[in-house]
């Protein structure tokens, strides 16, 4: 079980960040890592809650995955349902305009601190946030742990959403 | 394990230690094939290649006629064409998973899994089965289901199940205010024909429940309680399957 409420009392400094990241001995982690604390700071409501990747339809080459994140203080999704519904329902078209839509508005200068940014204002994240109460976004998959990592931090600024995944602390 | 099955299962195995077998002399034993063998492999070929092809189309095309019979008023699927449905999607399932969805059925096949249909719901037979399968399905519907044909040519017993695990799942994201709210939306079907789903339970409780509700917007915890009640979906559940209400 993942103590959600312990990981969001160490993010309170850029250290805090550095030390959750999976490639904290890159160059230039501790610059970005300050970056991604800043954001964090001055955000108008954040919280650290679950995260999950679901490979999904539709992609090339490595194929798409499909992020969810969700507040589990807020809801228990069924991701049983969930996976099924990737797998057979949500409209094929829609993730590919998220992915492309998600890649076009990312924050190029992140770097080892990357966060995917404007979820909850694109179609694909409305259909799972009224049907599960989670939010979403689609990307090429990237790297195994896409699929692995579990903790998300969310921030919201001005009306938009940044989305950081992480692999919880064991 | 039944005897058929496990007849089956050994013919399987004996068929593919036979093929291995020839396909081993076949390609180490310095072997001619007369004119009528060769003839005999290129139509075996053949055969394995267009089967699931054939399948497949066979599939779409069944798959379309039951659609355009569901989308009509009042109309259902019989038995026979919805069993011919499933019996070629379950040959697909064996296609998909030996040629790596190569004919690209695998997401149209587990798609159709997911429709909630007075045909699908047939076959679940159980009562309580067939809860858990709208429960797990009634997401990937459409975003227009709660005002759809689909959901008006399901059985009455399953429109008002459909109707009340809606209002927990819309009470558990969203709370009482959005549940119990007239607005359209995903899981709302206006307030007047959730508590007419109540009443068909045949729990007053929850009747009232819903009403203290509506006029006291607040913790939606005594009727989230009420829906987790097993007593209360017996009303439903209870009646034999196929039982006009």
């Amino acid at each position: 079980m993942v103590d959600h409420a312990q990981i969001a009392a160490r993010l309170t400094s850029p250290e805090g960040f550095l030390a959750l990241c999976d490639e904290s001995g890159v160059v230039g982690a501790k610059k970005k890592a300050k970056a991604a604390f800043d954001l964090w700071n001055q955000a108008d409501q954040t919280y650290v809650g679950a995260y999950r990747g679901i490979p999904a339809p539709g992609g090339k080459g490595t194929g798409f995955v499909i992020r969810l994140f969700w507040d589990p203080s807020t809801t228990t999704p069924d991701l049983g349902a969930i996976e099924a519904a990737i797998n057979g329902a949500v409209p094929v078209d829609l993730i590919q305009a998220d992915e492309k839509a998600t890649y076009k508005q990312r924050d190029k200068k992140q770097g080892p601190f990357f966060h995917w940014q404007g979820m909850s204002s694109r179609p694909l994240s409305q259909w799972f946030g009224e049907r599960f109460g989670v939010g979403a976004c689609a990307t090429q998959l990237f790297d195994r742990s896409d699929l692995t990592q579990d903790v998300a931090a969310v921030a919201v600024t001005g009306g938009v959403d940044h989305l950081w995944s992480f692999t919880a602390p064991q | 394990m039944t005897v058929g099955r496990a007849a089956r299962n050994a013919g399987g195995w004996l068929l593919t230690a036979v093929g291995v077998v020839v396909i081993i002399v076949a390609t180490t034993a310095d072997y001619r094939f007369s004119g009528s063998a060769g003839v005999l492999i290129a139509v075996a070929a053949a055969v394995s290649t267009l089967v699931p092809v054939l399948v497949g189309a066979a599939y779409l095309a069944v798959r379309r006629r039951n659609r355009t019979t569901e989308a009509v008023e009042g109309a259902t699927v019989s038995p026979r064409a919805r069993a011919v449905q499933t019996s070629l999607a379950s040959v697909l399932d064996r296609v998909n998973d030996s040629t790596d969805d190569a004919l690209g059925l695998h997401r149209v096949v587990l798609g159709d899994r997911l429709k909630l249909t007075a045909a699908a719901l047939l076959e679940v037979g159980d009562r309580w089965d067939a809860l858990s399968f709208i429960w797990f399905v009634r997401p990937s519907q459409a975003g227009d289901f709660p005002r759809s044909q689909h959901l008006r040519n399901l059985p009455a017993w399953a429109q008002d199940a459909v109707v009340l695990l809606d209002l927990r799942r819309e009470l558990q994201l969203r709370g009482t205010e959005s549940a119990l709210s007239d607005e359209p939306g995903f899981y709302r079907h206006g307030f007047a024909r959730v508590c007419e789903a109540a009443r068909r339970t045949g729990s007053s409780e929850l009747v009232d429940a819903l009403l203290a509700a509506r006029r006291d917007v607040g913790q939606p915890q005594r009727l989230l309680e009420l829906l987790d009640d097993v007593q209360v979906w017996g009303g439903l559940a209870q009646l034999p399957p196929g039982s006009a209400r």
